[in-house]
């Protein structure tokens, strides 16, 4: 059974092989470069924060948990940086 | 404030623990009213209101207290003032209400249509508008993805151009953290040159090396036109599985990029619909 798992298993990877180009030079040096742009942890803190959907949906969650509701309002897009 | 008090620990631990914490973009539509009711009532009760403001009701959707963004902005202030609401409130703490998921939600996209996820950010850690990067999601039809293919006859060597139309939709977010008030992009493109070298292909697939030129005009302050411009040469690669014309990977980095005379970075990197699906 467990030759046979093994055997689909490589199989699966071959299969999966023939359907991907190798990475190479080129792949391997642009993948780098974007890999330095990428967000970082630290950058990312905002996400830590459970923010609610939206004030609806957060004021009803404020009344069962019987917390109140933290709301910020600004302008542009808080979410993606563009703000 | 994304970058000072909500990324302060203690300000996040207060958070979780005893409040709901939300977001309301300003041009969001206010379709339950809700934004609307809560800063009518601020101002009623000389509560103190405003476009980018702190609002705290509490859980009878009454307003208790706010804070101006300038000392909202200010960590030891918001840590003072989010205590003091638990105490008045004697608020019981407990795990957040909503798991804590990242904001940057990417869009839903067709089959075999991947969204491309952009970052751009200033190469200079020490300036100004730089705290964190910033981030799109562009997303191209299953037609306009076909319009980068490989044309059929293409050899290794050979060239071919992504298509204006879709080669503006991918250069109009190249440039870095700007002021922005508004969701939709007020960039002019005036340059999105986008060229593809085959450098591989067997049977089925195929590789291409990306070389682009982009230069867009994109004033640093909505609302106060200037000639500041974005000028940007990037390299890349596409993969292609050219039996089932589908674009496999998609990925382009800057090299030179330049933004009113400042150094940045960008990057597109497509992702597909079923990593898209196993992020949710």
């Amino acid at each position: 059974m467990r030759y046979l798992a093994g055997l689909i298993a490589a199989g699966a990877l071959l299969m999966s092989a023939e359907n991907w180009l190798k990475d190479d030079a080129l792949v391997n040096s642009v993948e780098a470069k974007v890999r330095r742009i990428q967000p970082t942890r630290a950058e990312r803190r905002f996400d830590e924060i459970g923010w609610a959907p939206d004030i609806q949906a957060a004021e009803a969650a404020a009344k069962t948990a019987n917390r109140p509701v933290y709301l910020f309002t600004y302008d542009g897009k808080i979410d993606t940086g563009r703000c | 404030m994304r970058a000072g008090p909500l990324s302060d620990s203690k300000v996040i631990e207060l958070l979780n623990r005893y409040f709901v914490p939300v977001t309301s973009a300003n041009e969001e539509p206010d379709t339950s009213g809700e934004r609307g009711r809560i800063r009518t009532e601020f101002q009623n009760k000389k509560l103190g209101a405003g476009d980018v403001h702190v609002y705290v009701i509490g859980p009878d959707r009454v307003a208790i207290g706010g804070l101006d963004i300038g000392s909202a902005m200010d960590v030891d202030k918001e840590i003072a003032f989010l205590k003091g609401v638990v105490e008045r409130l004697h608020t019981s703490g407990g795990p957040p209400v909503f798991p804590p998921h990242p904001q940057s939600a990417p869009p839903q996209v067709e089959p075999g249509a991947p969204a491309i996820h952009l970052v751009a950010r200033k190469l200079d850690a020490n300036k100004t508008w730089n705290e964190f990067p910033s981030e799109n999601w562009i997303v191209l039809t299953r037609q306009e993805w076909d319009q980068i293919m490989p044309p059929p006859d293409v050899a290794v060597k050979g060239t071919w151009q992504i298509p204006q139309p879709v080669a503006v939709k991918l250069a109009e977010w190249i440039y870095p953290q700007t002021e922005e008030t508004r969701r939709t992009n007020r960039s002019r493109v005036e340059a999105a040159d986008f060229r593809l070298t085959l450098v591989t292909r067997t049977e089925s697939l195929a590789r291409a090396r990306i070389d682009g030129k982009v230069r867009l005009l994109h004033s640093f302050y909505p609302g106060h036109p200037a000639e500041d411009f974005a000028t940007s040469e990037l390299t890349g690669f596409a993969d292609f599985d050219i039996a089932n014309r589908q674009v496999q990977r998609f990925r382009m980095v800057t090299g030179k990029a330049v933004y009113k005379d400042l150094p940045f970075g960008c990057s597109l990197v497509s992702v597909s619909r079923e990593t898209l699906d196993a992020q949710k």
